[in-house]
C-alpha cells in the first residue's frame, strides 16, 4: 500500500514537473523582453529592472499558478506592462528623457545639429505620452519585434482587430501632431 | 542622421526602434536569481515545497533538543487556553440559552389569553420552545440586555404565574352559583331537571284532570263530609 502511494506520488510529482515550467528557464527567455517592455514605458534602466524583477518575484508567489495558464509570455507582458505602468505613476518618464535624447543622436553631428535632433526627439517622446493610454501601450508593444499582434492582443486583453484599429489610429495622430 | 527626424514617421519609428533595441543592463539575470533565491527558495525538480517544511516541522517537534521541548510546551499551553477559551464560551452560551427560553416563558404566560405572540410557540407545546434560536430571543427585547442586569433575576425565587381573567363560559357559572336559583340551578343537573319535570308534569295533570263524577242522591253525605263532620274540634275552637 505505501509502494502505491510512493509510486502514486512520484507519478504526480513528475506530472507537476512536465506541467509547471521552470522558473530559471523563465528568467532566461523572457527578462529581456521584459527589459524592454518595461523600458519603453519608463525609459529608466533601473526602474525598467526592478519591474523585471518585481516580475518574477510576483511569479514566484504564484508560482502554483503557472500550470492553468495556456500562453505564459503574454501574461508575464501584461505583469510587466501593469507593474510599469503603476510605477510610472510615481516618477516622471520626461526626466529622464533628456539623457535618453541624447543618447539617441549621432555624436559625429555638429553640435547645433545634435541640439535640434535631441529636440526633436523629445518631441517624438511627448507625443507618445499624450497619447490615449491604450493606443501608446499597443504602439510600445508593437515596437517589439518578436510579439505578434495576437500576443499584443492577449496582453492587452483586446482583440487582434481592436489592436490594429489602436496602432492605425496612434500612428495617424502622432502623425499629426508631429507635422504641424 | 538629422535629415531623419524631420520627417514624422521616420522620427517615430526610431524613436520605437530606439526603445526596442535597449539592452539590458549587464548582469540583470544574475540580480534576479539573487533576489529570488533571497525571496523564497527556487522550486527544485521535484516541485515539492512542503515536504521541506513539513520535515522541519518534524525536526523540531520530534527532535530532543530545547528548541523542540520548548516549542512541545508552547503548543500544549496553547491547545489547553484554547480548551479553557471553547469551555467558557459554551458555558455563556448556554446560560444566555436557559436564560432566554425563561424569559420568553414568562412572556407567554403573561400574555392575556386568547392572543398568543407572534413570535412565541403556543403554551400548549413548550417543548418546542428549545428551537428558539438566540437571535430570535435577542430581538424581544428584556433578554437582549447586558448580562450584568438580568443574571440577578435567575436566582431569584419562583413565583406563581398570576390568575388568569376568566373567560365568559367561567363568569356565567360564576353568577349562576351566587344566584342560586333552583331553576337555574336545575339546568345544570339532568337528574334534578328530569325530577323537576316529572313534578310539574303531575300538578299539570292534577290542575286540569276531569272533576269527580256527582254523587247520587242515596248518599249526600259524602264520607269525606262525614269524616269532616266528626272531626275532633280543635284546640282553637275549645278557647
Amino acid at each position: 500500500m505505501a509502494a502505491i502511494g510512493e509510486q502514486s506520488l512520484q507519478w504526480f510529482s513528475a506530472e507537476r514537473v512536465e506541467a509547471v515550467p521552470d522558473l530559471t528557464s523563465l528568467v532566461r527567455d523572457h527578462s529581456g523582453l521584459l527589459y524592454r517592455v518595461a523600458f519603453s514605458v519608463l525609459r529608466n534602466p533601473a526602474e525598467a529592472e526592478d519591474v523585471v524583477q518585481e516580475v518574477f518575484l510576483r511569479v514566484l508567489q504564484r508560482q502554483h499558478e503557472l500550470s492553468g495558464i495556456i500562453e505564459v509570455r503574454p501574461w508575464l507582458i501584461r505583469i510587466a506592462l501593469n507593474m510599469a505602468l503603476d510605477r510610472r505613476r510615481r516618477i516622471r518618464p520626461g526626466q529622464m528623457d533628456e539623457s535618453f535624447a541624447a543618447s539617441l543622436v549621432a555624436a559625429d553631428l555638429p553640435a547645433d545639429q545634435r541640439l535640434a535632433d535631441a529636440s526633436r526627439v523629445r518631441c517624438v517622446l511627448d507625443a507618445l505620452e499624450r497619447l490615449p493610454a491604450k493606443e501608446r501601450e499597443a504602439l510600445l508593444l508593437s515596437a517589439m519585434d518578436d510579439l505578434s499582434t495576437a500576443e499584443i492582443a492577449a496582453a492587452l486583453s483586446k482583440s487582434e482587430s481592436s489592436v490594429r484599429s489602436l496602432l492605425f489610429r496612434a500612428r495617424t495622430r502622432l502623425r499629426d501632431r508631429l507635422g504641424d | 542622421m538629422g535629415l531623419e527626424y524631420n520627417h514624422p514617421e521616420e522620427a517615430v519609428d526610431k524613436v520605437l526602434a530606439a526603445l526596442r533595441d535597449a539592452k539590458p543592463p549587464e548582469g540583470m539575470e544574475a540580480r534576479i536569481h539573487q533576489r529570488l533565491t533571497h525571496t523564497a527558495p527556487l522550486p527544485h525538480s521535484t516541485g515539492a515545497r512542503w515536504p521541506a517544511v513539513v520535515s522541519r516541522g518534524k525536526a523540531i517537534f520530534a527532535g530532543s533538543t530545547l528548541a523542540g521541548a520548548w516549542a512541545r510546551g508552547a503548543l500544549t499551553g496553547a491547545a489547553f487556553a484554547l480548551l479553557a477559551v471553547a469551555a467558557v464560551l459554551l458555558l455563556q452560551h448556554s446560560s444566555h440559552t436557559n436564560l432566554a427560553h425563561l424569559q420568553l416563558a414568562a412572556n407567554n404566560s403573561t400574555a392575556p389569553r386568547g392572543v398568543a405572540p407572534a413570535s412565541a410557540a403556543p403554551a400548549s407545546q413548550p417543548r418546542t420552545l428549545p428551537c428558539v434560536s438566540s437571535r430570535l430571543v435577542r430581538a424581544q427585547g428584556p433578554v437582549s440586555a447586558p448580562s450584568g442586569s438580568y443574571r440577578p433575576a435567575s436566582f431569584a425565587p419562583s413565583r406563581p404565574a398570576p390568575e388568569l381573567p376568566l373567560t365568559a363560559q367561567e363568569r356565567e357559572l360564576a353568577r349562576l352559583a351566587q344566584t342560586a336559583d333552583p331553576r337555574l340551578l336545575a339546568a345544570l343537573a339532568p337528574e334534578t331537571q328530569a325530577k323537576l319535570d316529572a313534578q310539574e308534569t303531575d300538578n299539570f295533570n292534577k290542575f286540569f284532570a276531569p272533576p269527580p263524577a256527582p254523587p247520587q242522591a242515596a248518599d249526600t253525605a259524602s264520607p269525606t263530609n262525614i269524616q269532616e263532620d266528626q272531626a275532633p274540634p280543635k284546640e282553637g275552637e275549645h278557647l
